[in-house]
């Protein structure tokens, strides 16, 4: 009996959820729903402005062709875009790993430390990343004039590494390469590994330190205890990493694809009709690599826990 | 015994180096991360501070020799940094406000209600984060161009107005949880709100507290760590959207578009390519560029506190 009111009370409780979720639901409905069936019909149109408003004309699957084999530039971008998530995916992962754990560990100065980890969140603005990108390029045109050229991380150095990493060796091209890209590419990784440390800091703070302490009783050093504790706590996170990192790469401002969609509406064609067709092809490519990386996961997850 | 003794002690001289080389390792990650980070940052201030003559000096790297504020005072000459300052402090501040109020109220339905298709929506949601806003960026533009109130306006014949280079699109964006990582807000605060006992909300409704005063008196003080850390995120990522200021709001003065072509604004205030040159250029964009992110600077020093505190017990791990 005290089981059916407790029914009837969860029933009536539940249907106070809609009023919380009301101005989501207005805001899924009339600010992503309707505008995203709507791209969908412009990627079949060809959009025509007016001073009144703008008309429709159905064109079939002719911008889709267009993007992907009259435009060749597109593809291109959009392949760019594919492989620097790539390059960038295991590194971002592993450094945000590896900096939440050093930030997690009790030393002297770790609330300053910690702020500085933080600060790439505050850093992070696009418009900071273009500044920085074409304040390194009149560095580098001025430095002929007897002007200090502020050496861009990327530049010089990782140059020089990846010659003697090739010529050394020791390892194969391939992977001199990656290694030589990847030390170049140390501002970016740091700087887009704001959220992921996050992620991964509250996976650790969420290990019960009991744990540490049978442990250690028990006789394991920190080296073990990090294997046999730290590292199967947060390996669920892994995947919630990626994936993060995954969707903020494809929709980073600074993403060259976006610029180029952007671009198509806004810039002087305002084709409207081909960029939503880009914008379709590109959303697509990025749920269909996030459902392989999903599946891939979860294979290993459950190899490992086996 | 005696062996025994012997190797327990070696054991513990073992450990104890491991620690301290352990200890050198740490110190050297952390001094080279720490370095990455802070090195454009010291770049521009030490480039900010320079006069013209250390810019030439090749014997001057990082401290400038005549250190100067000239080059901030030229900026302020050129740039109306007040207007810009309170135009983006405005939109953020409205922007956060609305958007924390919102995305608190939908992630606590989700934590807390299991009303009919709560899945559904929460999927929604989900693909709000992964499918990029430029996809559906042209039909939203259309949408504040020729605004109408999604139809209900012609209801009242009133014509289609546009809201474009006002901060209305922001805002209603931001009620409707739509504006920027909105999604990723809502799925923290779930995580949060569904970890708190709920013995303390079911105490409040036998007591006869209602729906809502248990989601104001109960829910809200508990909730502080987490709305510190979603406000601190929403703040900094609305003042540094360049996407929806330049979409919706170029003609407005903000921070984020101004930072994006500091040095075409600077050249075109001072006259023209003819008037400055490269390197003076160099010295006020870096001067600018200070400017404009000193106030996130101070706000997240100010914060960073309640900030990690929020970070450390939000959750965000979904386990």
């Amino acid at each position: 009996m005290s089981r059916r009111k407790m029914k009837t009370l969860t029933a009536r409780k539940a249907r106070w959820g809609y009023l919380f979720v009301l101005p989501l639901c207005l805001g899924l409905i009339f600010q992503f729903g309707i505008p995203t069936i709507r791209s969908v019909y412009f990627s079949l149109s060809r959009v025509d402005l007016s001073p009144e408003g703008f008309s429709t004309t159905f064109i079939g699957f002719r911008n889709y062709y267009d993007a992907l084999f009259v435009n060749t530039v597109f593809r291109e971008k959009a392949v760019r875009s594919l492989l620097d998530m790539l390059l960038n995916l295991p590194l971002i992962t592993i450094f945000s790993f590896f900096a939440a754990s050093l930030i997690n560990s009790k030393f002297k100065g770790r609330t300053l430390v910690r702020v500085i980890f933080f600060l790439p969140l505050v850093l992070a603005a696009p418009s900071l990343m273009h500044f920085d990108a074409s304040d390194a390029l009149q560095n580098m045109m001025g430095s002929g004039n007897n002007y200090k050229a502020s050496q861009s991380l990327t530049g010089i150095e990782s140059l020089n590494l990846a010659n003697s990493l090739i010529n050394s060796g020791i390892l194969p091209n391939a992977v001199a390469q990656y290694l030589s890209e990847a030390a170049g590419r140390i501002y970016d990784i740091i700087i887009l590994s704001g959220v992921q440390i996050i992620i991964f800091l509250a996976a650790l703070q969420s290990i019960p330190p009991t744990m540490y302490e049978v442990a250690a009783i028990e006789g394991a050093s920190a080296w073990e205890s990090y294997w046999k504790i730290t590292f199967p706590m947060t390996s669920p996170m892994i995947m919630t990493c990626m994936i993060f990192t995954i969707i903020d790469s494809f929709t980073a401002t600074t993403n060259q694809t976006l610029s180029m969609i952007e671009d198509t509406a806004f810039g002087n064609s305002l084709n409207f009709g081909l960029s939503s067709a880009m914008s379709w092809i590109y959303s697509i490519m990025i749920l269909l690599l996030l459902g392989i990386v999903t599946l891939i996961m979860r294979k290993v997850v459950s190899n490992y826990e086996n | 015994m005696k062996i025994n003794r012997k190797a327990i002690s070696r054991a513990a001289v073992k450990r104890k180096a491991g620690g301290i080389l352990w200890k050198i390792i740490r110190w050297l990650m952390i001094i080279g991360i720490c370095y990455v980070i802070l090195y454009p940052l010291f770049k521009k201030i030490s480039v900010a501070f320079m006069s013209k003559s250390d810019m030439y000096d090749m014997t001057v790297k990082w401290v400038p020799r005549t250190a100067t504020l000239a080059n901030f005072a030229d900026v302020l000459d050129l740039i109306d940094y007040p207007k810009y300052f309170f135009t983006t402090l405005g939109v953020s501040v409205l922007a956060t406000v609305i958007q924390v109020a919102s995305c608190t109220l939908a992630g606590y339905g989700f934590a807390r209600f299991r009303f009919r298709g709560n899945k559904i929506v929460f999927f929604l949601v989900i693909m709000t984060l992964v499918v990029p806003q430029q996809t559906y960026m042209v039909t939203t533009y259309m949408q504040y161009r020729y605004f109408d109130l999604y139809g209900l306006l012609g209801l009242f014949g009133v014509g289609k107005k546009t809201l474009i280079g006002t901060v209305w699109p922001v805002v209603l964006m931001s009620l409707g949880c739509q504006a920027t990582k909105n999604g990723l807000f809502i799925y923290i605060l779930r995580q949060f709100l569904s970890r708190l006992p709920v013995e303390l909300e079911e105490a409040a409704f036998v007591d006869g507290a209602g729906v809502l005063k248990t989601f104001f008196r109960i829910m809200l003080p508990n909730a502080g760590p987490v709305l510190v850390t979603v406000s601190v995120l929403s703040f900094v990522w609305t003042w540094n959207d360049l996407y929806t200021a330049s979409t919706y709001m170029s003609s407005m003065p903000l921070f984020s578009t101004l930072l994006n072509n500091l040095s075409f604004q600077i050249t075109r205030s001072a006259g023209g390519n003819s008037v400055i040159d490269t390197v003076r250029l160099s010295m006020l964009t870096n001067a600018g560029a200070l400017l404009i992110i000193a106030p996130l600077l101070i706000l997240f020093l100010i914060a960073q506190k309640f900030f990690i505190q929020g970070v450390e017990r939000t959750g965000l791990t979904g386990m």
